[in-house]
Formats: structure tokens, C-alpha cells, sequence
């Protein structure tokens, strides 16, 4: 390839920028001996490197060209996921430290029999743990091991052992050991317990906790104690030499343990928690199982285990969700009191709450707590001669907040009472007929629900449609390229749905006899009744009568590779939806402050997949702030006039929605929620896609059970978008 | 008459159905049976909404004919149809109005299965009119007072299209079923699959953790069912782990990097 076409490509591939042409020369002069192929490999990462750092694609093209035989096509993507992490990590100096030799950092550490890497065990440990749990755990790198009961931190990379396997199993039991000391409430015991003892350096607490997890893990989860104990039995012993416990082994560790804290077991302890309780029953057995003596100790295992505490940390995040707990409780406890209609007396014969408020206020608490402990889907009760439901959601919420504190304080229900009088007296306003005036073309005002006030913000959010800058690379061709195996599935699945071929009974006309329509016939006019002329079956192919839009967020969050993942999943879902034949359009949404809501038409309704389109997704890059209601209020709109059957408004986003002025947490979350249920209400179906980890705590709120999906993995979302729009409209 | 009561005791439940109550749903739906109403029953696949319904069955000493529903279904499927005997036609009834004329409970599984224009012939039964009228005959049948319709369906599926009409289900008693908390599904996975408590309650760990994939990935988590299978596979003599492999994981999903972290679910419990 000569260098003007190199030059060529080079500008397409970080268009619309355009860098100095000499520098540009100088850069891709090596680059003409390599093949077409190897270029056109080289230049489909640029896309993910240029926007990050100009400086680091330049060294990115000039390190891996002179080494490409090195690393090898096949691992060109594994090498930009290293580069790009060593930049985060330390910078343009350390990636290109890394990039210098490629055959010492990265094939050789890539192939290194032992060594694991959380990026790579990250996505399944994250499930595996999730599910252990029961509820939404995240993985972190960090150095040391400790966790906020929301994240648990881990070292980057585990290369203890010569075995990948054993290095692997470590990994598990640092994870599933710190989930144990989340169910264990360790924090409260160091902090209640055994505040005065409790100091970095104190080991005691420290093992004791460990013991105590291990012990959890031993009870809940057999199968990794069992694989585990050949690891666990023991390398302690020289880190345990060096904190001067002679040769500890889990047994001299636990009579070691037993001496120490005996005030804390004899005493203090006993007040603790039911979970924090040693089960002493367990603790002497354990104490009888024959320990072994070890071989030596292999550095780091032991401190790993130990893992760290940040208390205040800790606490600040197990506060902040305390905090959103009870700011949601009371907004769902209120909205479930709010009145909606006379009480029917005869139905709720033996929960009727006195008029005496304490009473009430005690009784409404009782309740919420004996249908949580029964696990009742949802309640009917009487409240201030009002018949209420207590929704799932609000149980749901209870029983975490009773898991938490034991009870649901009396705050949380006075608080949700206050407001619903309040609210009673005020009266919410409804939503007016239609919430949308236009202005000028392009130009819409929208109302926003301000959930404190229970009442809409009349004209408050001013939505203005903008085109995208067209970017003229070849972005989608080289989507396309990447994708090829993953597009010939998806052509394959999304033809199949679109000939839906089957065969329908009882036509008027059509390609062969319908047996049972005949015998039906002639039954009938035997029994001398006329006899229907539908005979026929027919090849029918299934008009699929479905309209989508699908909103993409464009917020400063999604800059890098979470945006550059978003395109690539709009071009190959565009390209499935075209062999679909679905009415689709796309749409990114941005914007800062409540006048300048920005709404970016990728492609229209009635658009079809053209050019201009493929220039627009490749155009599609960070904005400001995710601002969603505005735009799903315009959209659900514009998808009300359509006469589609079946008409859908998908989201695709990476956090929660925020906006500069103000506008977040409950009160952002409300108003979109409020969105969406207007857009129910007009017989628009609402989903989301998120990569947001936190999305469980308030997507379900906002989508309702079912209505939305966590991709854990980004690198999934090009073949996870697709399926699951294949299974919803299937 | 003869030949429907005959017909019709093929699918009288005799024996008594094993069945765990979760919460009231029983004590709503007798209340239900007495004042004729129809049921509906939600709730995910496997949870015991087939089986609820024939131990209700069991209980009220009906016939129960269960009708699974599939996009095919038609009307007549329902209703019945002329057929032709030697010279004669004759008039065979379907499985709906079996159950309305000899007063048993015809159950639609899986409704939303079923095409719309097809379900709205059980509108006239479901509601006060409990009538179901036969075009082809020219007859208008009143159900007898034992005839109980009850519907069941999934919400959890995540198909936008595949729904109940706001007209269907509002005509009905609505029951939610839901996988039974830890200690009854352990109780029901070991009589079911027949296999000691111990290995139940690990088989209950098993499916609660896949559950708590809901949403991160699975659209369903394992089900009581799927665990009884698995249960009945280690009875045979196949390893526990190999029997939550074939009995419950690879069930549930082909992802896999889904399928690698309930591998390590199945690992750390076995």
C-alpha cells in the first residue's frame, strides 16, 4: 500500500480530526510494507485508541506495526485491551513501556502458564457471585483486598502459584471470602464489637474474621471448601512467622484465636447479631479437624486473605444506600397510601386502622413486616378508610431495609404518612392532555414531574431536535468487517424470524387442501347445515406489525469504548432490523440543563439504512448529560401517531439519568419513571439495555420487573442488543 | 352422555396430588369455586401451577381437562366439530364445552400462547353469563355449576406481544405463584424427586443462586421443576454434579460465559 492511500485511510479512520500531515507521513512511512490486511487490522483499532489519547495511537501504530509478527493478528485486540489498560494505569509513560517489548509484556505474560487476571475471570465471577448472593455484587482491581459490601476489591492479576488452576481457586475464595464477611456483617462486628482492639495491624480481629469466614464458607458453599482445602492446608505459615505465630496452622490459629478473643466471644460478642454469632457447635468442630503441617508458605497468600478493613468507607457507602433506601421506601410507601377510592369495607374486614395516628402509624408498620416475613407478593390493607395495596416493590424494599436494621424505623412510615396528608390537602394535579407544545421546528416544550410536589412542572423541559455533524469514515465498514462471524448468525436468526413461514388453516384459497376444514365440511353439510368454503391452507408469512425506536445516551460517560461499543451495536443491529423489515429509528438524547434538552435524529421512522444514517451512527460520540425524560416524553409522542400493533421505545444506557441542574437521584429517577408510565399509558412498550452496574438498584423501579437487561460484559452488547430485541418481539 | 361420562373420568384425579400450600392460593380459589368465578394463574414456568391446579381438582372431585395452548389452536379446537360416521355426521365436542355441559374444569395452559381472536371464546364463560354459545349447532349452553374455567400464563416472558388482552384478564381471580421459599421447595424437590432433605436443600441453594442471575443474564433462574429433574437424575446414579449440568444449568441457557459461572455455582456447593 503506498503511503497516499495509507494517509487516506489513516484520516477516514480518526475523522473528523485532522492531524498534521507530516507528522501523519512520517508515521505510516514504515507502514508500506506490511500487507493490505495487516493495515486494514491495524487501522480497526484506532477507532477505540484516537479518542482516548492522540499521542497513545500514534506510539500504538508505530509499536505494533515493527512488531506485528510478534503479536500476530490473532491477538491484536487482546494487545489494545493491555495497552489501553496500562494507559489508564499509568499513563502514556507505562503503555508505552509496555508497547516496547512486546514479546516480554505481553505474549510471554499472555501465555504464562499461571498467571490470572481479574479482567479475564471479571464477567463470570461477577455472575457466579451475583448469584451466590442473591443480590448484585461488583469486582474491582484494587491492592488490597477488602470490600464496601457493595464491590468487592481484589488484586489485578493472582500469579502465586505455578498453577493457573490453584491461581484461579484463589481467586474464587478471595471472592466468595469477602461475600461471606459481607453476610457476616464483619464491619459491625470490628466496629461495635471491638472498636478499641480493632487497628490495621491487629491481627487477632483480623484472623478471627477470617476463621469465622472460612467457617461461612465451609457451611454455605461445600463444594469450593472441599476444593480448596488442599490449598488452604497450608501455605500460612511463613507470612504467619513474620507476624510471629509460630508455624500457625489453622488449628494452633484458632486456639490462638480462641486465647485472644475470649472477652470478645464470652462477652460482648454474645449480644451480637444472630449472623455475626459464631455457631460455636461449627467453631469446635472445625477446631477438631485434623490440621496439617505445611510446606512453606508462599508470600502474599496470606495477606490476601486477611484482606484489609476500610471502615469509614465502609460505613459512608452502607449509609448512602441506607439513605436511597429510605428516600425510595417513603416515595413508595406514599405513593401506596395516596387515596384511590372508597374503602370496600367487606373485603379488608381485620386490618382496619383506628383513626388514633399512633396506632395507625404502628400497625401500618406491623403489617409491612409480617407480610415481609410471610413473603407475601404484595398486601391489601386499609388505611384511613382507603383501601392499599402494598406493591411488590415496596416489600421487596422492606425486607432489605429489615435485613439491614432489623425493623423498619419509625421515621421511614411517619415520614411516608406526613406526606401522603400532605398531599391529600394539595391534591396532585393530573397530567394534561397533551404535555407537548411545539415552538419553532424542532423546538418542544415538555412538562417534568417533580416528585416531591406529586404534581407536574408545567412547561419545564425544552426539547431541541439537532442534527449530527455527518462523519464521513468508515466506521460501519469496518464494523462490518469485525463482525463477520457474529453477522452471519444474526442474518441467519433474524431470516428466520422474518419468514416466519407456517402454514394457516380454513383460507379461502390457497396452496393445498386443509383436511380438518374438509372433514369439518362435510360433517356439517351432512348434518345438513352449510358448509364453511374456507378449505385451504395457505403459506403465510407473519407481518410483523412492530414499530421501534431506540434512544441512545449520548452523555459525557459514554466516551471511549462504551460509545464505540453503543455504534458498533447500532450498525449491526441496523443491519439485522433492515433484513427484519421492522419500522425502526434511532435516536441519541444529551443535553445540559432543563432549556437544552438535545435530541440527535440518527435515523428517522421512515429513513431507510442508507449513507447518511451510517455517517450519523459513526457521528454518534459524548455529549453532556442524560437528561431522559424530556426525550422519552417526545418520542413516546411521535410513536403515539404511528399505527403500528406493537410499538416500542428502547433504551440504551450506561448510568442513571442525571442532569446538571440539580436533577438526580430520586428525583431524576421518578420523572423518567413517570415517563415511561405515560408512555404505557399510551400503549407504548418500554425496555432497557444498561451497562451500568448499578442499574439493578433503579432500573427496576423505573422499567418495571422484566423490562430491562444488564450487560455485564460491554464487549457482548453488539450481539446481546440484537438477541434480545429477537426474543422480545418474537 | 354415556360416552362423556366416560371420557370425562379418564381425567378425574383419584389420588391425591402432592401439594404444598405457599400462601392462601387455595383458600382463594375455593373461594373462587363457590362463587363460580374463573382463575388465573400467574407466575414463572415451573413454580407448581399445573400441579395446583390438580391438586384443587383433587380437592373439589372434578374432572380436570387441561388444554395446552399453542398458536395453532382453533376455535373448533375448543368447541368441537361435525364428524363424519359411516353416513352420518356427528357432532364431537371439544374440550371446552365437555368440561361446561358435565360440569368440570377446563384448564387453558399457557393462554398467551394461544392466538387472540381464539381465547375470546372463553369470554362469554368467564364472566356472570357462564354461557357458551355453539354456532354450528344453533345451541346456547349454560354451564353447569361445577364448571370452573381457570387460565394460567408466564409474566415473565419477555415478548411485548405476547400478552393477555385487558378483556380476557379482567375477567378473572388472579392467583401469583412464585418459586416457594427455601424450606417448602425443599420439602417438595425431596419427596418429588424422591432424594434425601440434605441433598434438596443443596439443590435449593443451587436454583436460588441462578435466580439471582435474573435479569444479569437469564431470563428465568431455575425452576422448582428443573430441580426436581435434576434430584430424580442423581437417584439413578449419575453424579451430582453431572445431573445439575444436564438437569438444571445447561436447561436454562447456551451463553457461554453464562454457563461457565453456573459451573462455578454448581462447584462451590458440590
Amino acid at each position: 500500500m503506498n503511503t497516499k492511500t495509507l494517509t487516506e485511510l489513516f484520516y477516514d479512520a480518526v475523522s473528523p480530526s485532522v492531524p498534521n500531515e507530516w507528522e501523519v507521513e512520517e508515521l505510516l512511512h514504515p507502514l508500506r510494507k506490511l500487507d493490505d490486511d495487516l493495515v486494514h487490522q491495524l487501522f480497526s483499532h484506532i477507532d477505540s485508541i484516537w479518542p482516548i489519547s492522540h499521542t497513545l495511537c500514534f506510539r500504538y501504530i508505530e509499536y505494533t506495526s515493527s512488531q506485528f509478527e510478534i503479536i500476530g493478528s490473532a491477538m491484536l485486540a487482546e494487545w489494545v485491551r493491555w495497552l489501553l489498560s496500562q494507559y489508564e494505569e499509568g499513563g502514556l509513560r507505562k503503555a508505552e513501556e509496555f508497547m516496547s517489548d512486546a514479546q516480554n509484556n505481553f505474549i510471554k505474560r499472555f501465555h504464562s502458564s499461571s498467571q490470572v487476571s481479574l479482567a479475564d475471570i471479571s464477567p463470570i465471577m461477577t455472575s457466579f457471585i451475583t448469584g451466590v448472593a442473591g443480590h448484585p455484587l461488583r469486582l474491582e482491581a484494587a491492592k488490597e483486598v477488602w470490600t464496601d459490601t457493595e464491590t468487592i476489591f481484589l488484586p489485578p492479576v493472582i500469579d502465586i502459584f505455578d498453577d493457573k488452576e490453584v491461581n484461579l481457586m484463589i481467586y474464587k475464595l478471595l471472592i466468595s471470602l469477602q461475600w461471606s464477611l459481607i453476610s457476616l456483617k464483619s464491619h459491625q462486628f470490628l466496629q461495635t464489637a471491638h472498636p478499641a482492639n480493632y487497628r490495621d495491624s491487629n491481627y487477632p480481629a483480623k484472623l478471627y474474621l477470617l476463621i469465622k469466614g472460612l467457617l461461612h464458607i465451609q457451611q454455605k458453599l461445600p463444594g469450593l471448601w472441599k476444593r480448596i482445602q488442599p490449598v488452604l492446608s497450608f501455605r500460612l505459615a511463613a507470612e504467619a512467622e513474620a507476624a510471629d505465630y509460630h508455624s500457625i496452622n489453622i488449628r494452633e490459629l484458632v486456639s490462638f484465636i480462641e486465647h485472644n478473643l475470649q472477652p470478645v466471644e464470652n462477652g460482648i460478642f454474645n449480644e451480637l447479631s444472630k449472623e455475626t454469632e459464631l455457631n460455636l457447635t461449627n467453631y469446635r468442630q472445625f477446631k477438631k479437624s485434623p490440621g496439617q503441617k505445611h510446606s512453606p508458605a508462599t508470600s502474599g497468600l496470606f495477606t490476601l486473605l486477611l484482606g484489609e478493613y476500610h471502615l469509614q468507607k465502609t460505613e459512608a457507602k452502607i449509609m448512602e444506600r441506607r439513605t436511597e433506601n429510605k428516600k425510595l421506601f417513603i416515595m413508595l410507601l406514599h405513593k401506596a397510601l395516596a387515596p384511590t377510592g372508597p374503602a370496600d369495607t367487606k373485603n379488608v374486614p381485620d386490618r382496619k386502622f383506628s383513626n388514633e395516628k399512633t396506632d395507625s402509624l404502628a400497625m401500618l408498620q406491623d403489617t409491612i413486616k409480617k407480610a415481609v416475613q410471610e413473603k407475601k407478593p404484595r398486601e391489601l390493607i386499609q388505611f384511613d378508610n382507603a383501601n392499599v395495596i402494598l406493591p411488590a416493590d415496596l416489600l421487596d424494599l422492606a425486607s432489605t431495609i429489615i435485613n439491614d436494621l432489623g425493623t423498619i424505623p419509625d421515621g421511614y412510615v411517619q415520614a411516608a404518612v406526613g406526606m401522603t396528608g400532605q398531599g391529600r390537602m394539595e391534591g396532585a394535579s393530573a397530567p394534561p392532555e397533551d404535555a407537548s407544545e411545539k415552538l419553532s421546528s424542532g423546538t418542544f416544550i415538555y412538562d417534568e414531574w417533580d416528585c416531591r410536589r406529586g404534581g407536574y412542572r408545567k412547561d419545564w423541559c425544552t426539547i431541541i431536535e439537532e442534527n449530527l455533524v455527518l462523519n464521513k469514515s468508515n466506521f460501519t465498514a469496518l464494523t462490518l468487517h469485525k463482525y463477520t462471524g457474529l453477522r452471519r448468525r444474526l442474518r441467519r436468526q433474524f431470516e428466520m424470524m422474518r419468514t416466519d413461514h407456517r402454514f394457516i388453516g380454513r383460507q379461502r384459497d390457497g396452496d393445498d387442501l386443509d383436511l380438518d376444514a374438509i372433514i369439518d365440511a362435510i360433517g356439517d353439510k351432512k348434518a345438513g347445515k352449510s358448509p364453511s368454503e374456507r378449505l385451504f391452507t395457505r403459506l403465510l408469512r407473519n407481518k410483523r406489525n412492530i414499530t421501534a425506536i431506540f434512544l441512545v445516551d449520548m452523555s459525557n460517560s459514554t466516551a471511549g469504548w462504551v460509545g464505540t461499543m453503543i455504534k458498533e451495536s447500532l450498525v449491526l443491529l441496523c443491519e439485522s432490523m433492515e433484513i427484519l423489515g421492522d419500522q425502526y429509528g434511532i435516536y441519541g438524547f444529551s443535553g445540559m440543563r432543563r432549556s437544552r434538552c438535545k435530541l440527535y435524529p440518527v435515523k428517522q421512522l421512515d429513513e431507510s439504512f442508507s449513507e447518511s444514517v451510517q455517517q450519523k451512527i459513526a457521528a454518534i460520540g459524548p455529549k453532556d448529560y442524560t437528561r431522559m425524560a424530556p426525550p422519552i416524553r417526545h418520542l413516546t409522542n411521535l410513536l403515539a401517531k404511528s399505527d403500528a400493533k406493537t410499538r416500542l421505545l428502547i433504551s440504551l444506557s450506561d448510568g442513571k439519568p442525571e442532569d446538571y441542574d440539580g436533577y438526580f437521584g430520586q428525583y431524576a429517577i421518578e420523572d423518567t419513571r413517570k415517563a415511561l408510565m405515560e408512555a404505557r399509558g399510551k400503549g407504548i412498550k418500554s425496555f432497557c439495555f444498561t451497562i451500568d452496574k448499578q442499574a439493578h438498584d433503579y432500573l427496576e423501579h423505573m422499567y418495571g420487573r422484566g423490562n430491562y437487561t444488564f450487560i455485564n460484559n460491554i464487549e457482548k452488547l453488539p450481539s446481546r442488543i440484537p438477541q434480545i430485541y429477537r426474543t422480545l418481539t418474537a | 352422555m354415556s360416552n362423556h361420562t366416560e371420557k370425562l373420568s379418564e381425567h378425574l384425579i383419584t389420588a391425591e396430588p402432592f401439594y404444598l400450600e405457599q400462601h392462601n392460593e387455595l383458600e382463594i380459589a375455593l373461594a373462587a369455586t363457590s362463587h363460580k368465578l374463573p382463575l388465573l394463574l400467574k407466575g414463572p414456568t415451573g413454580c407448581g401451577k399445573t400441579r395446583f391446579m390438580q391438586y384443587l381438582a383433587w380437592r373439589l372431585k372434578r374432572p380436570l381437562i387441561t388444554v395446552s395452548c399453542h398458536d395453532d389452536l382453533s376455535t373448533a379446537d375448543l368447541i368441537g366439530r361435525f364428524l363424519i360416521k359411516g353416513n352420518d355426521a356427528v357432532w364431537v365436542d371439544g374440550p371446552l364445552t365437555m368440561a361446561v355441559k358435565a360440569g368440570a374444569i377446563c384448564y387453558l395452559d399457557e393462554i398467551v400462547e394461544a392466538r387472540k381472536d381464539t381465547t375470546v371464546v372463553i369470554h362469554p364463560l368467564a364472566d356472570d353469563r357462564r354461557e357458551l354459545p355453539i354456532e354450528k349447532l344453533g345451541v346456547l349452553y349454560s354451564a353447569a355449576d361445577e364448571f370452573m374455567l381457570a387460565v394460567s400464563y408466564n409474566p415473565g416472558y419477555q415478548s411485548v406481544i405476547k400478552d393477555l388482552k385487558p378483556s380476557t384478564r379482567q375477567r378473572f381471580v388472579s392467583l401469583t405463584f412464585n418459586y416457594p421459599e427455601s424450606r417448602l421447595e425443599t420439602k417438595i424437590v425431596a419427596k418429588e424427586a424422591g432424594i434425601d432433605e440434605a441433598l434438596a436443600a443443596q439443590l435449593v441453594h443451587l436454583g436460588h443462586m441462578t435466580r439471582g442471575l435474573k435479569e444479569s443474564g437469564l431470563p428465568e433462574g431455575a425452576s422448582t421443576r428443573l430441580l426436581v429433574q435434576a434430584g430424580m437424575l442423581t437417584k439413578t446414579g449419575i453424579s451430582t454434579i453431572d445431573a445439575c449440568r444436564a438437569g438444571i444449568t445447561e436447561s436454562l441457557t447456551d451463553d457461554p460465559e453464562l454457563l461457565l459461572a453456573l459451573e462455578e455455582m454448581i462447584l462451590s456447593i458440590f
